[in-house]
């Protein structure tokens, strides 16, 4: 089958609600570009929505409930309070069995919500049960619209700081690449972005447990101050540097004798920008620093010269830096 | 199909219910993406058309009050949505407001007789055609899950559902 053309695949992708905020900014400039492009999205939409059917039985349903609330004005108050917890009650107690017994895939990923947040900025959600997460530039979080299962589970690609809600009955399960983080109510950081071949749990408050997921081994337990590292297959503990950590969540950064890749690769994340440079000038070098939020690229690329032997220029909307000799 | 013009009891109401609850229904599902809240919103029109039916002026037509009526509380729920979720990116509720704006006219609604013919002619799509509108539409699985469980990359199933959708837009259109 031949390829579709990007505004094709951009289509398709809104409409299984799937595309990024970056296609959509795309997709909305084509529609207003022309008349045409508009009906033709329509279009396509229409024949979307109105491929899905439903069944007659959710008809009937809808029907009832809505019979039920246009007749109960006639019935005394307080009976219209007592179904009304009996009601709740029964409603609870089937739901539980559902969710305990027969928890299909389908039912736990079928209604998520995907919040993408694009370099340069960062996003804070706020969770049905009332757990905040903040997202780092160049993160994704996808996350159940509500929880239903024994777990509360998300996903998480880059960098989160997550304030989970107490909850024992119900853990909190993070998943980031091959590493589950298990929590009962805590603060903690994970940084899991795909280009840095690690995964690291920082854990500010509270306890978790982590594992790879899928394993039986023993979960490997965080105390406040440590952080996990997973590589190349194993987990790793040691004492956590929390500002180094965490300093993302309050606009600024900080570095430690931070390879001078992840240095790029955080800023071009920051600020949104393409760096270039030549890897293996730059293998051993490494950078230690702090930096104030609303300071500009420029700024923060002065600082980095005082200390590191460093020029840059700004060409085509790159920057190159190159080692001065 | 005779358009009802009053409704005096609830067996009329009855049955106005089930000949509209489908169509309206997707009526709101195109702008708020939940089927919960959608059915909610649904269920809130009826039961304002039920307490107004006095009041409803003979010269509109019930329908259109539904999804007016509809329509209005989406945009509601929508606006909630914008202030309370400080993430909700702005694309998005762009994008929803074109939409609104487009599905504000009723002449762009598939009526309820052109959605059911078009039903039909998703059985006569071809069978890879029907495979994957079957999984994505009428089971509910996401482009990702049906290519996990076909065990092909995502983009080709992104690619047939557009080829199958386009084919039915096709056939959809020569029909009328």
């Amino acid at each position: 089958m031949e390829e579709l053309k990007d505004i094709e695949l951009i289509i398709i992708q809104s409409l299984d609600q799937t595309a990024s905020l970056a296609d959509l900014a795309t997709l909305k400039n084509w529609m207003e570009a022309s008349e045409v492009n508009r009906q033709h999205y329509f279009k396509m939409k229409d024949m979307w929505d109105a491929s899905r059917t439903y069944t007659d039985s959710s008809a009937k349903q809808a029907w009832g409930r809505v019979n039920n609330r246009i007749t109960q004005r006639h019935i005394p108050k307080w009976t219209v309070e007592f179904l009304k917890i009996a009601a709740v009650a029964i409603v609870a107690v089937l739901l539980s069995y559902l969710v305990f017994n027969i928890p299909t895939e389908t039912e736990l990923y079928s209604n998520n919500t995907t919040v993408e947040v694009p370099n340069g900025s960062q996003s804070t959600i706020y969770l049905n049960d009332g757990t905040k997460v903040k997202l780092n530039a160049g993160s994704k979080l996808i996350y159940p619209n509500s929880f239903n299962g024994d777990t509360r589970q998300v996903q998480l690609f880059g960098e989160g700081y997550f304030e989970v809600t107490h909850n024992p009955e119900h853990p909190f399960v993070v998943s980031a690449g091959e590493i589950e983080v298990r929590v009962l109510g805590t603060e903690f950081n994970v940084m899991a972005y795909p280009e840095y071949n690690r995964i690291e749990t920082t854990l500010i408050d509270g306890k978790v447990a982590l594992n790879r997921i899928g394993a039986n081994t023993k979960p490997m337990v965080l105390k406040p101050g440590q952080k996990a590292t997973y590589s190349n297959g194993k987990l790793s503990l040691e004492r956590a540097d929390i500002p180094l950590e965490t300093n993302w969540t309050k606009n600024s950064f900080y570095f430690k004798s931070t390879p001078f890749s992840e240095l790029v690769m955080r800023l071009e994340r920051w600020y949104a920008v393409d760096i270039e440079y030549k890897t293996e000038d730059f293998k051993d070098i490494t950078f230690t620093g702090k930096f104030r939020n609303n300071e500009t690229i420029w700024q923060v690329l002065d600082a980095i010269q005082i200390t590191t032997a460093i020029r840059y220029k700004s060409e085509n909307e790159k920057i190159y830096i190159t080692l001065t000799k | 199909m005779s358009e009802v013009q009053k409704i005096t009891n609830k067996k009329e109401f009855e049955q106005f219910f089930m000949v509209h609850h489908h169509e309206v229904l997707s009526y709101a599902l195109k702008f708020v993406k939940s089927k919960d809240v959608a059915s909610d919103i649904v269920q809130e029109a009826f039961i304002k058309l039920w307490e107004n039916k006095k009041h409803i002026l003979a010269t509109v037509s019930l329908k259109a009050y539904l999804f007016k009526m509809v329509y209005n509380l989406s945009l509601n729920y929508l606006a909630q949505l914008k202030n309370h979720a400080q993430h909700h990116a702005s694309i998005h509720t762009e994008l929803l407001e074109m939409e609104m704006d487009y599905y504000k006219e009723e002449k762009s609604l598939l009526q309820e007789e052109r959605i059911t013919s078009l039903r039909k002619m998703l059985k006569e799509l071809p069978k890879g055609c029907y495979e994957v509108i079957d999984l994505s539409r009428l089971q509910g699985f996401k482009n990702k899950e049906i290519a996990e469980k076909l065990a092909v990359p995502v983009r080709t199933i992104e690619t047939r559902i557009y080829r199958c959708i386009s084919k039915l837009k096709y056939l959809f259109e020569k029909s009328v």
